[in-house]
């Protein structure tokens, strides 16, 4: 019962801090009148952000309590991976992001890496990467590679099928 | 021979599984709002108290002690299927504060989040929005909750 009592606390604080402070600015797409591509659909990541998924996709979410880089001490850094669609989301929302800091963390890939750019994306092929897909994302080694960065926020795409990674990358929709 | 036998074996167990399932769930409605399918040995209870007074918008609360399912239910246009989803996650945050992982995943228009290991000690969160009306199931068996939420049907006179 006390578990229960603590659950019924939950809803009711989670929900009315949503009202009350963190209410979202309710922009982009509307999900039940957009219509997605064919086998795709369209993924509500956390409020924060919408992009088209494969159907039936199942995420591995990691909250990480600072991004891996050591870059950012502050904001919220998730990892969505998908083993049964061969991809990985990586997202970062804080107010240390700058050009500079996204920039290093881009240059993090060594080896033989070729970049372009395509409007907003930046396109990254990891020449050296195998393509393994493990259990985690940090057991999975991707050769393409997506980053978007907005203001705040930064969206970093990996996967081994660069025109599907695109096709989803060129859908994202920010909410703040 | 034998692997035929052994198929059929298989069909059967997953044949009877399913029966049990289905069997174990019945009708339930929820005051004046919508009718879901429920565990047969639940028991759910309108959450009473003054503190539902106070907030900004009106929220009724069901719990049923015997399998620790919460379902919340919220008619309100501030939440809609844009800003709905940071709730999810942040009560999953709050039930789970230990848990750094989820499996999630849609289906149709219910949202997943349960533990990547299971256990009575940690929580899934189910949650679908529809139309602005809000209903968020919390409990330890995310299969349960997600066929319970998947039978929904709102009352259209609401």
């Amino acid at each position: 019962m006390e578990k229960n009592k603590i659950m019924i606390i939950g809803l009711v604080i989670v929900i009315m801090a949503l009202i009350v402070g963190i209410a979202i600015a309710l922009t982009g797409n509307n999900g039940s009148n957009y219509e997605a591509s064919e086998g795709m659909e369209l993924y509500n990541f956390d409020s924060a952000f919408t992009m088209e998924v494969p159907k039936d996709t199942i995420f591995l979410k990691t909250r990480m309590d600072i991004n891996e880089t050591g870059l950012i001490s502050e904001g919220i850094v998730k990892d969505y991976f998908s083993k049964n669609k061969e991809f990985e989301i990586y997202y970062i929302d804080s107010h240390m992001l700058n050009d500079e800091r996204v920039d290093y963390m881009l240059a993090l890939d060594e080896g033989n890496v070729t970049t372009e750019q395509s409007g907003d994306l930046i396109i990254i092929h990891d020449h050296d990467a195998s393509g393994k897909v493990g259990k985690t994302w940090d057991k999975s080694e991707f050769k393409e590679e997506i980053a978007i960065h907005k203001g705040t926020e930064f969206i970093w795409i990996f996967g081994n099928d660069a025109d599907l990674i695109k096709s989803m990358a060129e859908t994202i929709k920010f909410r703040g | 021979m034998n692997k035929n036998y052994i198929m059929i074996l298989i069909l059967l167990i997953i044949f009877s599984c399913s029966c049990v399932s289905a069997e174990t769930m019945v009708q339930h409605t929820f005051g004046h709002d919508f009718t879901m399918l429920v565990p047969e040995d639940s028991n759910f209870e309108k959450v009473e108290g003054e503190f539902y007074n106070d907030l900004p918008f009106e929220e009724i609360d069901y719990v049923d002690d015997k399998n620790n399912i919460v379902i919340g239910y919220i008619n309100d246009s501030m939440i809609s299927e844009e800003n709905v989803d940071c709730n999810y996650d942040e009560l999953f945050k709050l039930m789970n504060p230990d848990l750094k992982e989820c499996i999630e995943y849609q289906e149709n228009n219910v949202k997943v989040l349960e533990p990547k290991k299971k256990s009575d000690e940690n929580f899934a969160v189910v949650g679908l929005n529809q139309n602005n009306k809000t209903v968020i199931l919390l409990g330890n068996d995310a299969n349960t909750l997600k066929d319970m939420l998947s039978s929904i049907k709102f009352n259209s006179n609401d």
